[in-house]
């Protein structure tokens, strides 16, 4: 446990000394929202749940949900995803 | 830009439905099958993905147990399928659009603006002579040299522009409002002579020697002003000949005839009230009718033409209608002083006429008299008048 901590702490400073973009070093999730009707979602590894009212999209460290009215995906794809609908709420759990 | 390729590729939608269909969606994505337009409702996923995809779900299925049911199929190759036994059709249509994209390299209105002077008559005649006319292949025009020559022809053009747009060629010129000095002419050496029989009331020479003097009686052709000047010796022997564009006032008093006659019985147009409308149409020069012409006796034809075109791209094809207006002809009499009236409406127009051409009437002794089948009117109507007209000395 104790090794894995220096190993993530490691790369963090290394990442952080090279000026590396965070989505790149750490594959966190990159979501950009325009207004609120549009989401695009990279660097997500699957979706777990996706109704009308809730999207759940699953990333290397957590997970993220949208919550709001008339949702869908507008695409899916391998490297991207468009959310749209009325995006009420953006919970990381 | 997507949709096209979308459209070119082809794409079917599907409706999911089974136990996990999330996990459908990331196989898919984990295996590059790209979707789009997903919708939920009631645990059923709908979703569009490309023809080529769709046959490579058959693991993905197996492997989530869901149940995938195809919805519709859209683009391309289900388009041609479709379209395959209507070969001739398509064909059609390709004939259609090449025909109408050659029809669109021609040259089909020409239009004209700023003319005053320049009409269109004089313009189009112009273009012919530089071989732009209806029917022109565009690229073959060289607008700059047309617009040189144009100018060149017509000094009293400032500023010509020449543009195409579409099938048209719009020609907006501005014209100098001044009238241009006239060149002076050289003079030619000439005679003058009488244009017509009368009597010489006043001559006033300014070049040539006179042949005539007030009072003189001349007939038409005589010589009035000679411009051949002898030039004496002193012992009277010819030394030389002058030669002199002769110029000269000559008033010259005139009788001219006139006769009119107006039989008492004419005919009138009466129409009917009937009428006909027929469908006209013309491509390029050959006309016909979309209908049968009507099988009136006797009737006025009037020909409403218009060419047809979306804004600028003008084809041609023209249309409209024939409009046949049904006459008879009435025969009907005047009375006698009506005739009269007439024949003196006549007789004034025509006294009107001379005087804008600046000829004074002295005095007439027309008369109306009537005869057997109308009236007339006769005599003569004496005139004075500017003679001499130039006779070039050969």
């Amino acid at each position: 446990m104790k090794r894995s901590k220096l190993l993530a702490q490691t790369k963090e400073q290394i990442s952080d000394t090279l000026r590396l973009p965070k989505d790149l070093a750490k594959g966190e999730a990159l979501v950009s929202i325009t207004g609120q009707e549009e989401a695009f979602i990279e660097n997500y590894k699957g979706i777990l749940e996706c109704t009308d009212e809730s999207v759940v999209i699953a990333t290397g460290r957590c997970r993220i949900q949208f919550q709001g009215k008339r949702l869908h995906v507008e695409y899916y794809t391998n490297e991207e995803m468009k959310i749209e609908g009325m995006i009420q709420k953006i919970l990381f759990l | 830009m997507l949709n096209i390729i979308r459209f070119l590729r082809g794409f079917v939608r599907i409706r999911v439905t089974g136990f996990a269909p999330e996990r459908f969606l990331n196989l898919c994505s984990v295996h590059d099958i790209e979707l789009w337009d997903i919708s939920v409702s009631e645990n059923r996923y709908e979703m569009n993905l490309y023809v080529s995809d769709y046959f490579k779900l058959k693991p993905i299925v197996h492997k989530t147990r869901t149940k995938v049911v195809l919805l519709s199929k859209s683009g391309l190759p289900f388009f041609a399928r479709r379209w395959k036994k209507r070969r001739i059709f398509l064909l059609g249509c390709l004939c259609c659009l090449l025909s109408l994209y050659l029809v669109s390299q021609f040259l089909w209105d020409i239009e004209l603006t700023g003319g005053n002077r320049l009409t269109k008559e004089m313009l189009l005649q112009f273009l012919q002579e530089e071989n732009v006319y209806y029917g022109t292949y565009m690229r073959q025009v060289d607008i700059d040299a047309v617009e040189k020559k144009l100018r060149d022809t017509y000094p009293f053009l400032t500023w010509v522009s020449l543009r195409i747009q579409g099938t048209r060629l719009y020609i907006s010129v501005k014209e100098n409002d001044q009238l241009l000095p006239q060149k002076e002419t050289e003079k030619q050496p000439c005679h003058l002579v009488a244009t017509m029989d009368g009597e010489v009331e006043s001559i006033v020479t300014r070049a040539g020697i006179p042949l005539v003097k007030a009072g003189d009686t001349v007939k038409k052709g005589d010589c009035l002003v000679q411009g051949e000047i002898p030039v004496y010796n002193d012992d009277e022997t010819l030394k030389e000949t002058m030669y002199v564009h002769a110029d000269a006032d000559i008033c010259i008093r005139a009788s001219l005839p006139y006769k009119r006659n107006l039989p008492f019985a004419y005919e009138k147009k009466v129409y009917t009230g009937e009428q006909k409308k027929v469908w006209y149409a013309r491509i390029y020069t050959k006309s016909f009718s979309l209908g049968m012409l009507p099988s009136y006796e006797k009737y006025d034809i009037v020909t409403d033409l218009n060419q047809a075109g979306i804004g600028d791209f003008y084809l041609p094809l023209y249309y409209g209608t024939i409009t046949c207006n049904a006459y008879t002809l009435e025969n009907l009499t005047y009375d006698e002083t009506t005739a009269k009236t007439l024949l003196q409406l006549q007789f004034e127009k025509f006294c009107q006429t001379l005087q804008q051409k600046g000829i004074q009437i002295v005095e007439n002794d027309v008369k109306i008299k009537k005869y057997q089948k109308g009236m007339k009117a006769e005599g003569s109507i004496w005139i004075r008048t500017m003679d001499g007209e130039e006779r070039k000395i050969e």
